[in-house]
Protein backbone atom coordinates (compact mmCIF):
# COMPACT_ATOMS: atom_id res chain seq x y z
CA UNK A 1 0.00 0.00 0.00
CA UNK A 2 1.13 3.38 -0.65
CA UNK A 3 1.06 5.52 2.17
CA UNK A 4 1.42 9.63 1.92
CA UNK A 5 4.95 11.06 2.81
CA UNK A 6 5.37 13.04 6.06
CA UNK A 7 5.14 16.09 3.89
CA UNK A 8 1.51 15.26 2.04
CA UNK A 9 0.25 15.22 6.11
CA UNK A 10 2.17 18.24 7.27
CA UNK A 11 0.30 20.10 3.69
CA UNK A 12 -2.78 18.82 4.70
CA UNK A 13 -2.82 19.92 8.24
CA UNK A 14 -2.08 23.01 6.79
CA UNK A 15 -5.22 23.11 4.60
CA UNK A 16 -2.44 23.51 1.66
CA UNK A 17 -2.88 19.93 0.24
CA UNK A 18 -4.27 18.97 -3.27
CA UNK A 19 -6.97 17.44 -1.50
CA UNK A 20 -8.02 15.66 -4.81
CA UNK A 21 -9.17 12.29 -2.91
CA UNK A 22 -6.08 10.44 -2.84
CA UNK A 23 -5.34 11.62 0.87
CA UNK A 24 -8.69 11.83 2.43
CA UNK A 25 -9.82 8.06 1.03
CA UNK A 26 -6.57 7.07 2.24
CA UNK A 27 -6.58 8.19 5.94
CA UNK A 28 -10.20 6.94 5.99
CA UNK A 29 -8.91 3.42 5.64
CA UNK A 30 -5.41 3.80 7.32
CA UNK A 31 -4.82 3.25 11.02
CA UNK A 32 -1.03 3.68 10.16
CA UNK A 33 -1.40 7.07 8.98
CA UNK A 34 -4.39 8.13 10.80
CA UNK A 35 -1.94 7.72 13.90
CA UNK A 36 1.06 9.65 12.06
CA UNK A 37 -1.48 12.29 11.45
CA UNK A 38 -2.21 12.47 15.25
CA UNK A 39 1.03 12.58 16.18
CA UNK A 40 1.89 15.38 13.60
CA UNK A 41 -1.32 17.25 15.28
CA UNK A 42 -0.45 17.19 18.98
CA UNK A 43 2.93 18.05 17.86
CA UNK A 44 1.85 21.35 16.35
CA UNK A 45 -0.63 21.72 19.19
CA UNK A 46 2.63 21.66 22.23
CA UNK A 47 3.87 24.22 19.96
CA UNK A 48 0.48 26.38 20.60
CA UNK A 49 1.58 26.31 24.22
CA UNK A 50 3.99 29.72 23.07
CA UNK A 51 1.58 32.54 23.56
CA UNK A 52 3.05 35.91 23.40
CA UNK A 53 2.68 37.29 26.50
CA UNK A 54 -0.52 40.25 27.03
CA UNK A 55 0.38 44.11 25.90
CA UNK A 56 -1.01 47.01 27.64
CA UNK A 57 -3.99 48.71 26.48
CA UNK A 58 -1.80 51.91 25.56
CA UNK A 59 1.09 49.72 23.92
CA UNK A 60 0.60 51.85 21.12
CA UNK A 61 1.12 54.86 22.69
CA UNK A 62 4.00 53.38 24.31
CA UNK A 63 5.48 52.59 20.81
CA UNK A 64 5.34 55.12 19.43
CA UNK A 65 6.73 57.02 22.46
CA UNK A 66 10.11 54.92 21.88
CA UNK A 67 10.03 54.79 17.90
CA UNK A 68 9.29 58.99 17.55
CA UNK A 69 12.40 59.24 19.64
CA UNK A 70 14.57 57.28 17.77
CA UNK A 71 13.12 58.52 14.61
CA UNK A 72 14.99 62.11 16.10
CA UNK A 73 17.56 60.39 17.12
CA UNK A 74 18.49 58.60 13.90
CA UNK A 75 17.96 61.49 12.01
CA UNK A 76 20.53 63.55 13.51
CA UNK A 77 22.89 60.69 13.34
CA UNK A 78 22.42 60.30 9.50
CA UNK A 79 22.91 63.83 9.01
CA UNK A 80 26.00 63.77 10.43
CA UNK A 81 27.26 60.91 8.77
CA UNK A 82 26.21 62.27 5.63
CA UNK A 83 28.43 65.18 6.52
CA UNK A 84 31.32 63.11 8.38
CA UNK A 85 31.04 61.65 4.49
CA UNK A 86 31.02 64.81 2.64
CA UNK A 87 34.00 66.12 4.75
CA UNK A 88 35.61 62.92 4.04
CA UNK A 89 34.90 63.31 0.34
CA UNK A 90 35.95 66.56 1.16
CA UNK A 91 39.57 65.58 2.48
CA UNK A 92 40.16 63.14 -0.43
CA UNK A 93 39.09 65.46 -2.66
CA UNK A 94 41.79 68.07 -1.29
CA UNK A 95 44.43 65.67 -0.91
CA UNK A 96 43.94 64.57 -5.03
CA UNK A 97 44.14 68.05 -5.77
CA UNK A 98 47.19 68.52 -3.96
CA UNK A 99 48.84 65.81 -5.42
CA UNK A 100 47.97 66.74 -9.08
CA UNK A 101 47.02 70.23 -9.46
CA UNK A 102 49.75 72.22 -6.95
CA UNK A 103 50.78 73.95 -9.91
CA UNK A 104 47.71 75.08 -11.89
CA UNK A 105 45.51 78.22 -11.58
CA UNK A 106 42.49 77.49 -9.06
CA UNK A 107 40.14 77.93 -12.27
CA UNK A 108 41.13 74.20 -13.10
CA UNK A 109 38.96 73.45 -9.77
CA UNK A 110 35.83 74.98 -10.71
CA UNK A 111 33.97 71.36 -10.34
CA UNK A 112 34.70 70.51 -7.27
CA UNK A 113 31.16 68.59 -6.41
CA UNK A 114 31.21 67.13 -9.83
CA UNK A 115 34.46 65.68 -9.17
CA UNK A 116 33.79 64.67 -5.43
CA UNK A 117 30.94 62.48 -6.45
CA UNK A 118 33.14 60.69 -8.85
CA UNK A 119 35.70 59.96 -6.36
CA UNK A 120 32.84 58.64 -4.07
CA UNK A 121 31.66 56.74 -7.19
CA UNK A 122 34.75 54.88 -7.91
CA UNK A 123 35.35 54.64 -4.16
CA UNK A 124 31.51 52.81 -4.00
CA UNK A 125 32.64 50.62 -7.32
CA UNK A 126 35.64 49.49 -5.72
CA UNK A 127 33.81 48.84 -2.44
CA UNK A 128 30.73 46.76 -4.40
CA UNK A 129 33.67 44.74 -6.41
CA UNK A 130 35.72 43.98 -3.12
CA UNK A 131 32.66 42.48 -1.45
CA UNK A 132 31.35 40.26 -4.26
CA UNK A 133 35.48 38.85 -4.53
CA UNK A 134 34.79 38.10 -0.60
CA UNK A 135 31.21 36.74 -1.31
CA UNK A 136 32.38 34.75 -3.89
CA UNK A 137 35.47 33.27 -1.99
CA UNK A 138 32.59 32.14 0.91
CA UNK A 139 30.03 30.52 -1.84
CA UNK A 140 32.62 28.48 -3.82
CA UNK A 141 34.64 27.72 -0.82
CA UNK A 142 35.08 23.54 -0.28
CA UNK A 143 32.61 22.28 1.73
CA UNK A 144 35.30 19.95 3.41
CA UNK A 145 36.68 22.95 5.10
CA UNK A 146 37.36 22.53 9.11
CA UNK A 147 37.02 26.03 9.72
CA UNK A 148 33.60 28.11 9.15
CA UNK A 149 35.77 31.35 8.06
CA UNK A 150 38.75 31.87 7.89
CA UNK A 151 40.24 34.88 10.25
CA UNK A 152 41.64 36.71 7.31
CA UNK A 153 38.14 36.88 5.46
CA UNK A 154 36.47 37.58 9.21
CA UNK A 155 38.76 41.09 9.05
CA UNK A 156 38.18 41.88 5.51
CA UNK A 157 34.26 41.32 6.37
CA UNK A 158 34.85 43.77 9.47
CA UNK A 159 36.13 46.81 7.16
CA UNK A 160 33.71 46.33 4.51
CA UNK A 161 30.90 46.52 6.66
CA UNK A 162 31.85 49.88 8.34
CA UNK A 163 32.10 51.53 4.87
CA UNK A 164 28.91 49.65 3.60
CA UNK A 165 27.19 51.23 6.16
CA UNK A 166 28.26 54.86 5.40
CA UNK A 167 27.30 53.96 1.80
CA UNK A 168 23.89 52.93 2.85
CA UNK A 169 23.45 55.48 5.04
CA UNK A 170 24.26 57.99 2.23
CA UNK A 171 22.16 55.94 -0.20
CA UNK A 172 18.94 56.38 2.07
CA UNK A 173 19.85 60.15 2.11
CA UNK A 174 19.96 60.83 -1.50
CA UNK A 175 16.71 58.60 -1.86
CA UNK A 176 18.80 55.94 -3.55
CA UNK A 177 16.11 53.62 -1.52
CA UNK A 178 16.65 50.16 -4.06
CA UNK A 179 20.61 50.85 -4.05
CA UNK A 180 20.71 51.27 -0.12
CA UNK A 181 18.19 47.85 0.02
CA UNK A 182 21.28 46.01 -1.91
CA UNK A 183 23.33 47.61 0.44
CA UNK A 184 21.60 46.84 3.73
CA UNK A 185 21.59 43.02 2.44
CA UNK A 186 25.12 42.72 1.79
CA UNK A 187 25.45 44.76 5.38
CA UNK A 188 23.43 41.64 6.92
CA UNK A 189 26.33 38.89 5.18
CA UNK A 190 29.35 40.98 6.03
CA UNK A 191 28.13 41.23 10.03
CA UNK A 192 27.76 37.57 9.87
CA UNK A 193 30.87 37.16 8.56
CA UNK A 194 32.82 39.45 10.29
CA UNK A 195 31.36 37.37 13.51
CA UNK A 196 32.51 34.33 12.43
CA UNK A 197 29.91 31.87 11.74
CA UNK A 198 29.97 28.99 14.80
CA UNK A 199 29.72 26.10 12.63
CA UNK A 200 29.96 24.73 9.45
CA UNK A 201 26.38 24.66 9.03
CA UNK A 202 26.19 28.33 9.47
CA UNK A 203 28.04 28.63 6.84
CA UNK A 204 26.30 27.10 4.27
CA UNK A 205 23.05 28.89 6.09
CA UNK A 206 25.17 32.26 4.69
CA UNK A 207 25.82 30.57 1.77
CA UNK A 208 22.16 30.13 0.78
CA UNK A 209 20.95 33.21 2.00
CA UNK A 210 23.57 34.45 -0.23
CA UNK A 211 22.02 32.22 -2.61
CA UNK A 212 18.55 32.69 -2.10
CA UNK A 213 18.69 36.47 -2.25
CA UNK A 214 20.66 36.79 -5.33
CA UNK A 215 22.81 39.30 -3.79
CA UNK A 216 25.54 38.50 -5.84
CA UNK A 217 23.82 39.06 -9.18
CA UNK A 218 22.11 42.53 -7.03
CA UNK A 219 25.59 43.98 -6.44
CA UNK A 220 26.60 43.14 -10.06
CA UNK A 221 23.98 45.12 -11.70
CA UNK A 222 24.40 48.22 -8.94
CA UNK A 223 28.60 47.90 -9.41
CA UNK A 224 27.64 47.84 -13.37
CA UNK A 225 25.17 51.02 -12.46
CA UNK A 226 27.64 53.07 -10.32
CA UNK A 227 30.36 52.36 -13.09
CA UNK A 228 27.54 53.99 -15.65
CA UNK A 229 28.01 56.93 -14.35
CA UNK B 1 -2.29 41.98 9.45
CA UNK B 2 -5.18 43.45 9.31
CA UNK B 3 -5.55 46.40 7.67
CA UNK B 4 -6.09 49.40 10.23
CA UNK B 5 -4.70 52.12 7.96
CA UNK B 6 -5.90 53.77 4.98
CA UNK B 7 -4.63 54.50 2.05
CA UNK B 8 -4.84 57.72 2.45
CA UNK B 9 -2.62 57.82 5.83
CA UNK B 10 -0.20 55.29 3.95
CA UNK B 11 0.50 58.01 1.42
CA UNK B 12 1.02 60.46 3.49
CA UNK B 13 3.49 58.65 5.75
CA UNK B 14 5.15 57.91 2.46
CA UNK B 15 5.88 61.68 2.08
CA UNK B 16 6.95 61.46 5.50
CA UNK B 17 4.10 62.74 7.77
CA UNK B 18 5.34 61.75 10.98
CA UNK B 19 1.64 62.03 12.62
CA UNK B 20 0.70 59.77 9.67
CA UNK B 21 3.18 57.39 10.54
CA UNK B 22 2.18 57.59 14.32
CA UNK B 23 -1.21 55.82 13.05
CA UNK B 24 0.52 52.84 11.53
CA UNK B 25 2.84 52.48 14.83
CA UNK B 26 -0.60 52.76 17.01
CA UNK B 27 -2.19 50.33 14.43
CA UNK B 28 -0.19 47.80 13.83
CA UNK B 29 1.98 47.86 17.42
CA UNK B 30 0.38 44.68 18.65
CA UNK B 31 0.80 42.88 15.15
CA UNK B 32 3.99 43.46 14.94
CA UNK B 33 5.21 42.82 18.47
CA UNK B 34 2.97 39.37 18.74
CA UNK B 35 4.72 38.20 15.27
CA UNK B 36 8.14 39.56 16.55
CA UNK B 37 7.54 37.45 20.13
CA UNK B 38 7.04 34.04 18.42
CA UNK B 39 9.89 34.44 15.87
CA UNK B 40 12.31 35.62 18.71
CA UNK B 41 10.70 33.59 21.92
CA UNK B 42 11.46 36.46 24.26
CA UNK B 43 9.69 39.35 25.62
CA UNK B 44 12.98 41.19 25.61
CA UNK B 45 13.91 40.58 22.23
CA UNK B 46 10.40 41.26 20.84
CA UNK B 47 10.61 44.69 22.24
CA UNK B 48 13.33 45.29 20.53
CA UNK B 49 12.36 44.01 16.86
CA UNK B 50 9.29 46.13 17.49
CA UNK B 51 10.84 48.98 17.49
CA UNK B 52 13.96 48.60 14.93
CA UNK B 53 10.96 47.22 13.11
CA UNK B 54 9.01 50.65 12.95
CA UNK B 55 12.03 52.39 12.22
CA UNK B 56 13.34 50.47 9.01
CA UNK B 57 9.91 50.84 7.74
CA UNK B 58 9.80 54.44 8.19
CA UNK B 59 13.09 54.86 6.19
CA UNK B 60 11.72 52.01 3.94
CA UNK B 61 8.13 53.19 3.44
CA UNK B 62 9.11 55.29 0.44
CA UNK B 63 10.10 52.41 -1.56
CA UNK B 64 6.80 50.76 -0.49
CA UNK B 65 4.86 50.34 -3.88
CA UNK B 66 1.13 51.75 -2.92
CA UNK B 67 -0.75 49.19 -4.88
CA UNK B 68 1.36 46.32 -2.61
CA UNK B 69 -0.59 44.74 0.50
CA UNK B 70 0.79 46.98 3.11
CA UNK B 71 0.34 44.32 6.01
CA UNK B 72 2.21 41.71 3.94
CA UNK B 73 4.97 44.26 3.47
CA UNK B 74 5.41 45.27 7.20
CA UNK B 75 5.22 41.18 8.07
CA UNK B 76 8.41 41.09 6.40
CA UNK B 77 9.94 43.54 7.89
CA UNK B 78 9.10 42.70 10.88
CA UNK B 79 10.60 38.72 10.08
CA UNK B 80 13.60 39.95 8.94
CA UNK B 81 14.63 42.43 11.79
CA UNK B 82 12.92 39.83 14.30
CA UNK B 83 15.62 37.06 12.69
CA UNK B 84 18.49 39.88 12.54
CA UNK B 85 17.31 40.52 16.64
CA UNK B 86 17.39 36.50 16.99
CA UNK B 87 20.55 36.12 15.47
CA UNK B 88 22.60 38.76 17.05
CA UNK B 89 21.41 37.27 20.58
CA UNK B 90 22.72 33.92 19.52
CA UNK B 91 26.11 35.30 19.01
CA UNK B 92 25.78 36.45 22.58
CA UNK B 93 24.88 33.91 24.96
CA UNK B 94 23.54 30.10 23.68
CA UNK B 95 19.88 30.03 24.79
CA UNK B 96 19.62 26.78 24.44
CA UNK B 97 20.56 25.62 27.83
CA UNK B 98 19.96 22.12 29.33
CA UNK B 99 16.53 21.84 30.62
CA UNK B 100 15.82 19.53 33.71
CA UNK B 101 14.55 16.14 32.51
CA UNK B 102 12.88 15.18 35.06
CA UNK B 103 8.99 15.11 34.92
CA UNK B 104 6.51 16.60 37.35
CA UNK B 105 7.54 15.53 41.21
CA UNK B 106 5.12 13.08 42.69
CA UNK B 107 5.08 15.32 45.70
CA UNK B 108 3.71 18.15 44.31
CA UNK B 109 0.13 19.21 44.59
CA UNK B 110 -1.93 18.14 41.14
CA UNK B 111 -2.51 21.87 39.94
CA UNK B 112 1.48 22.77 40.52
CA UNK B 113 1.99 19.66 38.96
CA UNK B 114 0.31 20.75 35.74
CA UNK B 115 1.50 24.28 36.09
CA UNK B 116 5.21 22.90 36.33
CA UNK B 117 4.77 20.32 33.11
CA UNK B 118 3.21 23.69 31.21
CA UNK B 119 6.28 25.24 32.09
CA UNK B 120 8.65 22.64 30.91
CA UNK B 121 6.07 22.11 27.90
CA UNK B 122 6.76 25.71 27.06
CA UNK B 123 10.37 25.98 27.82
CA UNK B 124 11.25 22.68 25.34
CA UNK B 125 9.46 23.98 23.02
CA UNK B 126 11.39 27.47 22.86
CA UNK B 127 14.37 25.53 22.66
CA UNK B 128 12.88 23.75 20.29
CA UNK B 129 12.16 26.90 18.33
CA UNK B 130 15.61 27.81 18.82
CA UNK B 131 17.21 24.93 17.02
CA UNK B 132 15.62 26.09 13.51
CA UNK B 133 17.51 27.91 11.08
CA UNK B 134 16.37 31.37 10.73
CA UNK B 135 13.80 30.94 7.18
CA UNK B 136 12.81 27.26 9.20
CA UNK B 137 11.83 29.39 11.92
CA UNK B 138 10.18 32.36 9.87
CA UNK B 139 8.67 29.66 7.52
CA UNK B 140 6.51 28.18 10.54
CA UNK B 141 6.06 31.04 12.36
CA UNK B 142 4.06 32.91 9.73
CA UNK B 143 1.97 29.40 8.53
CA UNK B 144 1.38 27.66 11.65
CA UNK B 145 0.78 31.07 14.25
CA UNK B 146 -0.05 33.73 11.91
CA UNK B 147 -2.09 31.38 9.26
CA UNK B 148 -0.85 32.78 6.39
CA UNK B 149 -0.87 30.78 3.32
CA UNK B 150 2.51 29.68 1.90
CA UNK B 151 2.35 31.95 -0.78
CA UNK B 152 2.20 34.77 1.38
CA UNK B 153 4.58 33.44 3.58
CA UNK B 154 7.12 33.45 0.45
CA UNK B 155 6.28 37.08 -0.37
CA UNK B 156 6.58 37.91 3.57
CA UNK B 157 10.59 36.22 3.55
CA UNK B 158 11.02 37.25 0.01
CA UNK B 159 11.28 33.42 -1.43
CA UNK B 160 10.27 30.77 -3.68
CA UNK B 161 6.65 28.78 -2.23
CA UNK B 162 8.85 25.53 -3.14
CA UNK B 163 11.72 26.86 -0.34
CA UNK B 164 9.12 28.26 2.25
CA UNK B 165 7.37 24.62 1.47
CA UNK B 166 10.61 22.82 2.56
CA UNK B 167 11.89 25.12 4.86
CA UNK B 168 8.79 24.45 6.77
CA UNK B 169 8.78 21.02 6.52
CA UNK B 170 12.37 20.64 8.00
CA UNK B 171 10.71 23.25 10.52
CA UNK B 172 8.10 20.39 11.12
CA UNK B 173 10.72 17.20 11.74
CA UNK B 174 13.05 19.16 13.76
CA UNK B 175 10.10 20.24 16.03
CA UNK B 176 8.63 16.52 16.08
CA UNK B 177 11.76 15.27 16.89
CA UNK B 178 12.84 17.72 19.80
CA UNK B 179 9.10 17.51 21.37
CA UNK B 180 8.75 13.93 20.77
CA UNK B 181 9.20 12.51 24.42
CA UNK B 182 7.04 15.22 25.81
CA UNK B 183 4.01 12.82 24.46
CA UNK B 184 2.48 10.82 26.56
CA UNK B 185 1.11 7.80 25.46
CA UNK B 186 -2.59 8.81 25.92
CA UNK B 187 -1.71 12.26 24.14
CA UNK B 188 -2.32 13.64 27.30
CA UNK B 189 0.51 16.02 27.28
CA UNK B 190 -1.00 19.41 28.13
Amino acid sequence: MNHPSEEDLVLHLYGEADESDFLAKHLESCARCREELAVLRQVLAEVDEMTPPERPSDYGARVWERVSKDLKLSRAKTSRSYYWLAAAAVLLLATFLAGRFTARPPTKLARPGQIRERILLVALSDHLEQSQVLLLEVVNRDDGSASPIAPLERARAGELLQASRLYRQTAYQVGEVAAADVLEDLERILLDMSQGPESLEAREGMKSRIEERDLLFKLRVLGSNVKKF
Amino acid sequence: MKAVVTEDVLARARSGDQAAFRIIVEGYSRDVFRLAFRITGNEGDAEDAVQETFLRAYRKLEGFEARANFGTWLYRVTANTSIDVLRRRKRTFDRTAPLDDEGPSMGIAPTQEKTVYRRQVRERVESALSCLSDLERGAFVLRHFEEMSLAEVSASLDTTVSATKQALFRAVRKLRKSLAPLQSPEGSAS
